[in-house]
């Protein structure tokens, strides 16, 4: 197995340890989602952990998985909040596995990761928004490939804040962006300069795994089917007028989210020009929920909660009944700045059926077998939307693990990440 | 005995080879890697190839090529090296560590590489990258010909090809020019001014319409000349000027020669002037009464003084080298601004039938503007397509020479009738994906 890189990170005191685990850990816990819940068990509830699975960044498809884990006080458990993209394979290759955040920092710092060390980097002057403040960072921060940043909201302490990485948002509809604001940590940088091992047939096994997803998905499993299958069929016809291209995870053959470009006038600037924006569209609950309430304005509606780090979702539930284009862009900046009471149903309350995987995942499948498919991914570190999507991969998922690896820990794993939701 | 030993002028900078008269004509292959924007999903198998090539992990800061997700404009980028036949890179490295080979492909020379970043500062790609972890600079070799990325990529975005070996209409049109300068200037002495066959005639149309100014008459010559020459150019735009003029010819050659050293004053790029000649020629005719312009027409003196009684006419020879002198400031300056000819011919050709359109949706790479670089008349803004937009291209002032359709390795330059909407590579209402 590969060494097992934990970094315990004080925010309080500034300090960081690193340590490499001995295998036992491993064996025990896999990774992921699995081995958070260890951590967290070991460091405290009040803390929060981020973590990647053995395969996270590998040749299996989609290994894109960065799991947050934290204990939801409006939940009542203990969420893993599933961040994709790029995030897990560059947190991989910053040489860190495990990242465990003690205390909170006096004032709002950043964490950059990188080579196998986690340093503290002071915030840039303050930006109004994610897109500001990424680049504000690519131009002060060290260099990084990935950012996990929490936007305006969050810093106003509002419980519909939502993580974002980079500024194309995220999944995140548990209050991570919460949890991270209360440590005063606005962001994690991941530089991602390092590199992943990996055995000698996994390419091949990838590709032909690839080949097969592939031919599958011709039966749907994109950005639609997902809408569709959360019940949110009508709000595709929102979609009209935008132009679309298919958006994918890290080493992922079945895209599932698109890129979305749309000609609107900034109801900000009266009289303004048309200008071309794009979205990256990614969540399809926030989709449903917003397009579900103002139709075809949903696409810059959604631009704007994003750009303001607001989890879609939940701003849709506090918009009012009608309302026009401006109006509604007053109300967002209105929640992100924390001037608008919030519902307490909307707050921190995880979107998806399931509230242990606390994110915006479309259930896709049902039942138990559907659950277990989930722990899988958040454990092995891979999309949990691709296995729910293409099920019959989750048998050739092994392959691409050590040769040392123990089916019997996967399995005791998988019951763990269960029981504890 | 020479000195064996590398000396401090070895070290400096060296020039790109120099072009022999078959790279004129028959340019090297220009093996490269063509993206498709529309097709990348940002998975990043690409760069995860490319990085088990590079250091035998899966790093993609590694990688030789990287893709940006450009959420502004909603899509993708890569960013790689496109195998320029005129590398910056190789120019801006001080230790050539940078070379071009003779099979097209640039490469990097670890050796020698110090890993300066000049080369990533000289190429408008910025494609040789830095390594995120060990800072040496890395570039695409293209897998010595077999691109891993492009053989794995899943969703076909990326494609290799080896490049055109021959430019078909670089070569139609260079002979029909050399046909056309030899039979107008070495042949047929002042045909172009004035063309008798029997009882038929023809003649240059500025020429004419100078003499219907000098004269006040209308002859029936002239008359078809006019009527001849605006079909033709209501049908195949400034044609003349981009493949029969000898002097446009002249001009063409001389700008493989002669470097651009100056510039011309902003007044003139409203390429209005060229109309204020004409207008002017054809006042003076009226004045004094006779064909003004034609005693200094650059076209009408190559092919009265150049010929069999060129040594002749000294004082007329003059006149050409003096006019191309002007490709030391732009190219085709003297067509652009200047020519009162092509004035008149960019009057009829406002009612062109046929129209040159550049699809920047189909154009893959932003930074490309390949087309802009070769238009020998600048009409292409290559800013608007930087931004992602098609430009529109004037056709009074387009010459026809195609040389943007054939530069193009993405096929978005296309002729279309004037009528013909859209632009190619644009889909409208392209379905959210199922």
């Amino acid at each position: 197995m590969n060494d097992l890189k934990i970094a315990v990170v004080d925010l309080d005191r500034r300090t960081v340890e690193i340590t490499s685990r001995e295998e036992d850990l491993r064996r025990e816990s896999v990774g992921g989602a699995a081995l958070n819940l260890n951590l967290i068990e070991q460091h405290g509830k009040e803390n929060l952990i981020f973590g990647a699975g053995p395969l996270t960044g590998t040749f299996a498809p989609a290994s894109a998985l960065l799991v947050g884990s934290f204990a939801s006080s409006r939940a009542g458990v203990i969420v893993h909040v599933p961040l994709l993209l790029t995030a897990g394979p560059d947190f991989r290759c910053s040489g860190i596995d495990h990242l465990v955040l003690l205390g909170a920092a006096e004032r709002p710092i950043l964490l950059h990761i990188d080579g196998g060390r986690v340093r503290f980097v002071e915030l840039p002057p303050q930006a109004s928004d994610l897109p500001s403040l990424e680049v504000s960072l690519r131009r002060s921060a060290p260099p990084f490939r990935s950012a996990i940043l929490t936007g305006p909201a969050a810093d106003a302490g509002v419980s519909l804040a939502a993580v974002s990485l980079g500024a194309k948002g995220s999944l995140d509809k548990a209050g991570l962006a919460g949890a991270m604001a209360a440590k005063n940590l606005k962001g994690i940088l991941l530089g991602g300069s390092g590199g992943i091992g990996f055995a000698d047939g996994d390419l091949r096994c990838s590709l032909e795994l690839a080949g097969r997803i592939r031919r599958e998905r011709k039966r749907g499993g994109g950005f639609a089917s997902l809408v569709e299958s959360a019940g949110g069929g009508d709000c595709l016809k929102a979609l009209k007028g935008a132009k679309f291209s298919d958006a994918a995870c890290f080493h992922c053959p079945a895209p599932c989210m698109v890129h979305a470009r749309f000609t609107a006038a900034d109801p900000r600037l009266p009289q303004g020009p048309k200008k071309q924006n794009g979205l990256l569209l990614m969540d399809p609950v926030g989709w449903i929920a917003l397009a579900g309430k103002r139709g075809e304005r949903a696409l810059p509606l959604l631009w704007e909660a994003v750009r303001l780090g607001l989890d879609p979702a939940a701003a849709a539930s506090l918009l009012p009944g009608e309302g026009v284009l401006t109006s509604d862009f007053d109300a967002l900046s209105a929640m992100a700045r924390g001037e608008r009471a919030e519902s307490p149903s909307t707050a921190q309350a995880p979107a998806s059926s399931d509230p242990t995987f606390g994110g915006g995942l479309v259930a896709v499948g049902t039942g138990e077998e559907a659950r277990r498919r989930t722990a899988l991914a958040f454990i092995l570190g891979v999309c949990p939307l691709l296995l729910q999507r293409f099920p019959q991969i989750v048998v050739d998922l092994p392959a691409f693990l050590p040769v040392d690896f123990l089916p019997a820990s996967l399995d005791r794993a998988v019951e763990r990440v269960l029981a504890q939701g | 005995m020479q000195d064996e030993r590398l000396g401090i002028d070895d070290l400096r900078p060296r020039g790109l080879e120099k072009r022999t008269l078959m790279d004129l004509f028959m340019p090297r292959r220009r093996p490269f890697i063509l993206f498709d924007p529309d097709r990348c999903t940002g998975c990043g198998t690409c760069e995860i190839l490319c990085s088990t090539r590079n250091t035998g992990k899966i790093a993609p800061a590694s990688a030789s090529l990287r893709i940006v997700r450009d959420d502004a404009r909603g899509r993708n980028l890569a960013v790689y090296c496109q195998h320029c036949r005129k590398p910056l890179c190789v120019e801006a490295c001080p230790t050539r560590a940078m070379t071009r080979g003779e099979d097209g492909i640039v490469r990097i020379e670890k050796l020698f590489c110090t890993s300066c970043g000049l080369c990533t500062a000289a190429c408008p790609e910025a494609a040789p990258l830095r390594d995120g972890r060990t800072a040496e600079i890395r570039k695409c070799d293209l897998c010595e010909g077999d691109p891993l990325c492009v053989k794995h990529c899943p969703n076909g975005a990326l494609s290799y090809t080896k490049g055109k070996a021959f430019r078909w209409i670089k070569g139609v049109r260079w002979t029909v020019q050399l046909i056309s300068f030899l039979l107008l200037v070495m042949v047929f002495l002042g045909t172009f001014c004035y063309f008798n066959a029997g009882s038929f005639g023809l003649s240059c149309p500025t020429g004419t319409l100078q003499n219907i100014f000098a004269t006040g008459r209308i002859v029936l010559a002239g008359l078809a000349s006019f009527l001849a020459i605006f079909l033709l150019t209501v049908l195949l735009g400034r044609f003349f000027c981009g493949w029969l003029c000898p002097f446009g010819f002249v001009l063409d050659l001389v700008d493989r020669i002669i470097p651009k050293k100056f510039g011309l004053p902003k007044f003139l790029k409203t390429r209005m002037a060229k109309y204020g000649i004409l207008g002017g020629a054809a006042a003076g005719s009226a004045a004094f009464g006779f064909q003004v312009f034609c005693t200094v027409c650059p076209i009408g003196t190559l092919c009265r003084s150049y010929g069999q009684q060129g040594m002749f006419r000294g004082a007329e020879m003059a006149i050409v080298p003096l006019l191309a002198g002007l490709e030391l400031t732009e190219r085709r300056s003297w067509c652009r601004y200047f020519c009162p000819v092509g004035a008149l011919l960019a009057l009829f050709a406002k009612l062109h039938l046929l129209k040159i359109v550049i699809g920047a949706k189909k154009c893959k790479k932003f930074s490309c503007i390949q087309c802009a670089e070769v238009c020998p008349m600048g009409i292409i803004d290559g800013d608007k397509l930087r931004e992602g937009l098609s430009p529109e291209i004037p056709m009074t002032e387009c010459i026809g020479c195609l040389r943007c359709l054939d530069r193009c390795p993405y096929g978005a330059a296309k002729i279309r009738f004037r009528w013909q909407k859209g632009v190619p590579g644009e889909v409208t209402g392209a379905e959210v994906n199922r």
